[in-house]
């Protein structure tokens, strides 16, 4: 008993290190291993930060936005395009001056192609050392037609603040507030936040091993092929029917997976089970392939898929609680 | 184990011969990775791949090219048993195949801890060599990657063999093969899709395993690739420096790059649109090939749509052995099972995607820096997904043997899946002799005419190698089209110019190496702006152009010309940028001009160079006062250094071409392949690197100080002048070859050991 209790407080300190281990992972691979801003000396904050930022379609084929800048060393403007094609011979301008002053500051132009398929851009300015509190102005006009203009994706555009190596590496105030800035920064960009999730993986794959499988080995009644069988099987194809043919918002995969999950759980279903509802659901779409339903296709390549992922996953943990078994 | 013998020797023979059958004695050359070598392997390894500065059908960049040096090396002395080039090139071609064919069965025996016989494997062997994946993806476009077929299969049995037995002679043997077929573990994406699954399957699979069985494979298999990569340090230790070169204008840099990311998503967004199914009944993926009017949509049309549903036996066997695997397999044999199980799984979607939530999922993980190698997982997955599920049905077939072990059951299946692979490789001919993309008549097998290597011969006897060739027709890639001898067959690939002649060529927009000026060029052409041009053609120190006449009016129509392009480059533009025509071949196909304004390769006043080879170059400056620019006209890279030697020494120079006015000598080359002493800039400090700057958008240039020599130097490193001049030798050298050198010692040092050490434990 003693040693079994001995056993799992060692046991819980591993899961513990581990799953701590994983997480400063994730932070610290997410903020400084997004491409966005890897290798890079950019902290980048995003505009929702401040209510003061503006972005206002002046006509068809040009955008004037306004600003305060968070920082100093303003030294970019990062705008969320639509991505469009663009193959036509044009220039894009790009201006912007400090609020009040008559001219543009700083004007550039860019070849029109280099927004091919873009969903960001990079407008850079020379580094701004005194931009703290500072309101900006700038405007970005393109000489495309109707068909190919440039289009802004949100009013939400992100400033970058450029920040010397020496302020980073001093380890002074500078670099404390460029920290502060590209943790800030990247938290509240919900762009960031979706990407950084790749990060989590180790963590997924731990839990993964650790609980999901554990509790898929604890399955041990075995389903008989009879009424059971149709009981289950009658309702779920239902559902998938519905789902196939819903033009729901959210995506049915993950629902398919939650939902045979459970079933296994509450029903305590073996792998068989969902290997060969897999491979009927294979032979369905084989059989379906010369009648050309295209959108059944589809659903069923994700349900095969999901079905072949599940069964694996359940001989896996089968196979877990068979050395358990043996070693008991 | 007769019959398995026999059909062993069956299947050998018919992959000796098989090039026969697809290419009828012409050789199947050209590409992005033009596969010359396999006929001419003593050009490519003195012209090509002894050095870390690379000038193939493109100004210079840094590559280590060496890992094709002991492949090369080797190939040249068979070349001596074997002298028909056609003869050499169909066996090289037939190689990789013919060890993936063997090493696939020994692997998936060392996999299995009692054999029923030998058929399991040998038919999972012929599902891998002839699956339509491999078929549409690795023998269509037989690039570098197509040796992993078989070295993949070769190492991981190697490497299975010492985690059972611990025998270091395993490793020695894995060395030597991953030595020899260097050049194709070079290819990291395709290594990378197939490890990425197997790994993660591995890590998922742990918790089957007991520690001590888990330590003991880490153990080993740690030991086995710390002697496999540091054999490979020959070509690796340059690959990695080139690799963890974070400067601007570096590979690196590049992919880690945003523009790449966006390319990544761009990429699977265009791609990615199949499903699992094809895959799965082991065909390539069908919506691409429609998607981009590949020749394989007429197969698919033609054949596959129409036996697609024989191939569900693969399915209905993989399912056989998902549910009966527990029952008639051996422990070991079920964790091993489960490990490849999940890998498939894995390895399915990598090559797939296009699988609901899962597709942003993989848009996600392009957003880790070098992911973007596997921007296209049609092609990097493909080799590794096969590989895989051909293991798995060579288990399901075992699976099935031992159920029914006493019925003729098993004999029926063997045959129908023998029959069913056979039936899919019934496309190879039509996949592999396809016409050239965008054409309809023009096929890729080619005999090289005698006109053409005389051509070379000429070509080396008349330009000095230290200048470039302009190719026209100049295209879109860095491709040159050799028409064959009598038929509108042609080579299209990269240009053989510098493997035959070892002179180097511009012939399409990627000869630039992304570089701004290929835009500009090809738009000069449009424009017809002949000043632009000839300032380009000067700058990039281009001073000959050879024109192909007999180029079929179809592949001037395909993808590989602009129209606009091609146009510009008529009889007006030639005698623009020409003075006169040098040489015409001997059947009048091909003209050799020469430029208006010549420039020199290395200039500044009073300076006489010598090219000792491609990373290596020796210069004299007399009567130098004051401070003078030196240029060295190929591109720009950092570690083009400049070294002060002793003027004691005499230059020895036999003046070959005197460049008026840029008062410059360039002398006769010495063509020394290599040489050790060279070791010795390991330590020594570079000269005028703080000047070291790029000029023009491309070139290199140094600013030559007098005064700096004779402060900081003894008199032993210049000649005072009565005027106050100095004369100075200096060595200009490409720093990266050391890393080849130092390598090599690395990777000879550890085989030497390996062996002694392996042999002394047998």
């Amino acid at each position: 008993m003693k040693k079994n209790i001995k056993k799992r407080n060692r046991l819980s300190k591993i899961y513990i290190l581990i799953i701590s281990i994983s997480i400063i992972f994730w932070f610290l691979a997410s903020i400084f291993m997004i491409n966005r801003i890897s290798f890079s000396v950019v902290t980048l904050q995003s505009s929702n930060l401040t209510p003061s930022i503006h972005l206002n379609v002046d006509d068809n084929s040009s955008f004037i936005g306004k600003f305060k800048s968070l920082d100093n060393n303003l030294g970019i403007i990062y705008i969320p395009l639509n991505p469009k094609t663009i193959k036509s011979d044009g220039v894009v301008a790009f201006s912007f001056k400090q609020e009040g002053k008559g001219e543009w500051e700083y004007q550039k132009t860019y070849d029109a192609k280099l927004f091919d398929s873009q969903s960001y851009f990079t407008f850079g300015v020379p580094i701004l050392k005194n931009s703290q509190d500072k309101v900006y102005e700038f405007e970005i006009a393109s000489s495309l037609d109707n068909k190919e203009s440039l289009s802004i994706k949100s009013e939400n555009f992100i400033t970058g603040y450029q920040y010397s190596r020496e302020d980073i590496t001093s380890f002074n105030y500078g670099s404390l507030r460029f920290f502060k800035n590209k943790i800030l920064g990247s938290i509240t960009d919900p762009d960031f936040i979706i990407k950084s999730t790749i990060y989590l993986l180790p963590l997924f794959i731990f839990i993964l091993l650790a609980f999901i499988i554990n509790l898929l080995s604890s399955i041990t009644k075995r389903i008989s092929i009879n009424l059971n069988y149709l009981r289950i099987v009658i309702p779920i194809l239902l559902l998938f029917t519905l789902l196939l043919e819903s033009n729901l918002p959210i995506d049915s995969f993950p629902i398919l997976i939650l939902l045979w999950i459970s079933l296994i759980v509450s029903y305590k279903l073996r792998s068989r089970f969902t290997l060969i509802t897999g491979f009927v659901v294979i032979v369905i779409w084989i059989v379906i392939i010369p009648l050309g339903f295209f959108a059944l296709q589809s659903k069923l390549n994700e349900i095969a898929y999901a079905l072949l992922f599940i069964g694996c996953i359940q001989l896996l943990a089968e196979e877990r609680r068979n050395i358990e078994k043996k070693k008991n | 184990m007769r019959l398995s013998f026999t059909l062993n020797i069956i299947a050998i023979s018919a992959l000796i011969l098989l090039p026969y059958f697809l290419f009828g004695g012409k050789l199947f050359i050209g590409g992005d990775d033009t596969r010359l070598f396999y006929a001419y392997p003593a050009e490519y390894l003195k012209n090509v791949a002894l050095y870390s500065w690379i000038n193939l059908s493109s100004f210079g960049w840094n590559f280590s090219y060496q890992s094709f040096v002991p492949f090369t090396f080797l190939w040249s002395i068979v070349h001596i048993f074997i002298p028909d080039k056609v003869v050499l090139h169909y066996f090289a071609f037939s190689l990789p195949f013919i060890f993936g064919f063997i090493y696939f069965q020994k692997l998936f025996n060392s996999l299995v801890e009692k054999p029923v016989s030998n058929y399991e494997g040998f038919i999972g062997s012929l599902f891998y060599v002839l699956s339509p994946i491999i078929i549409s993806n690795h023998f269509l476009n037989p690039l570098i990657p197509i040796w992993l077929i078989g070295l993949i299969p070769a190492v991981c049995y190697y490497l299975v063999q010492y985690i059972k037995g611990g025998s270091y002679f395993n490793i020695l043997k894995a060395v030597i093969l991953t030595s020899i077929f260097s050049f194709g573990s070079h290819n990291i994406p395709w290594i990378g899709g197939f490890l990425l699954p197997v790994l993660i399957g591995l890590v998922l699979c742990s918790i089957i395993f007991k520690t001590r069985d888990i330590v003991l494979f880490a153990k080993r298999t740690f030991i086995f690739l710390v002697f496999l990569v540091l054999s490979q340090m020959f070509w690796l230790y340059g690959f990695m420096a080139a690799l963890l070169d974070f400067s601007s204008s570096s590979f690196t840099s590049t992919v880690t790059s945003e523009t790449f990311t966006n390319e990544f998503r761009r990429s699977i967004e265009a791609t990615a649109r199949g499903n699992i199914i094809y895959p799965l009944l082991n065909l390539y993926p069908r919506q691409i090939a429609f998607d981009f009017g590949w020749n394989l949509k007429n197969i698919y049309l033609n054949f596959f749509d129409k036996t697609y549903f024989l191939n569900l036996i693969y399915i209905a066997l993989l399912f056989f052995g998902l549910i009966n695997f527990r029952k008639h397999l051996e422990i070991i044999e079920r964790k091993i099972f489960l490990i490849l199980l999940f890998s498939f799984i894995l390895s399915l979607y990598f090559f797939t995607i296009n699988i609901g939530f899962l597709f942003d999922f993989y848009i996600l993980l392009g957003e880790i820096p070098g992911f973007i190698i596997f921007r296209n997982p049609y092609d990097k997955f493909a080799l590794g997904y096969t590989l895989i599920y051909s293991v798995l049905i060579s288990y399901s077939l075992l699976i099935f043997s031992r159920k029914y072990s006493k019925s003729g059951r098993k004999i029926i299946l063997s045959v129908a899946v023998i029959i069913t692979i056979i039936i899919n490789g019934l496309t190879i001919k039509e996949t592999i002799v396809s016409p050239l993309w965008t054409t309809e008549n023009i096929y890729k097998n080619i005999t090289i005419s005698k006109e053409y290597l005389n051509l070379m011969e000429n070509v080396e006897s008349i330009v000095p190698s230290t200048t470039n060739i302009l190719s026209i027709p100049y295209g879109l890639a860095l491709y040159t089209i050799i028409k064959d001898t009598n038929s509108n067959n042609v080579y299209a690939g990269v240009s053989p110019l510098v493997i035959l002649s070892g002179i180097n060529d511009i012939s399409g927009f990627l000869s630039f190496n992304y570089m701004p000026q290929g835009d500009e060029f090809s738009k000069a052409i449009i424009d017809r702006d002949y000043d632009t041009i000839n300032r380009i053609l000067y700058s990039h120190n281009i001073s000959f152009v050879l024109v192909t006449k007999n180029l079929p009016e179809e592949v001037k129509r395909s993808y590989l010309f602009v129209k606009e392009v091609l146009k510009g480059q008529d009889n007006t533009f030639l005698s623009a940028i020409t003075d006169k025509k040098i040489f015409s071949s001997s059947e009048g196909n091909y003209d050799l001009y020469s430029i208006k304004k010549k420039n020199s390769l290395i200039s500044s006043e009073n300076l006489s160079f010598k090219k000792i080879n491609r990373i290596k170059y020796t210069i004299n400056i007399k009567n130098l006062k004051g401070k003078q620019e030196l240029l060295f006209n190929d591109s720009f890279h950092k570690d083009w250094n400049l070294y002060l030697e002793s003027s004691q020494e005499d230059f020895g120079c036999q003046p070959q071409h005197e460049f008026i006015d840029l008062n410059t000598v360039e002398c006769k080359p010495e063509h020394k392949i290599m040489d050790l002493t060279e070791l010795k800039y390991l330590f020594k400090s570079e000269i005028f690197g703080a000047s070291h700057e790029k000029k023009n958008g491309f070139s290199n240039a140094w600013t030559i100080d007098s005064s700096y020599v004779k402060k900081n130097f003894d008199k032993r490193y210049y000649v005072l002048n009565q005027d106050g001049s100095i004369n100075i030798n200096l060595v200009l050298f490409f720093k990266p070859q050391l890393n080849f050198y130092v390598g090599s010692l690395v990777s000879f040092i550890v085989i030497f050991f390996l062996a002694v050490y392996s042999f002394k434990k047998r």
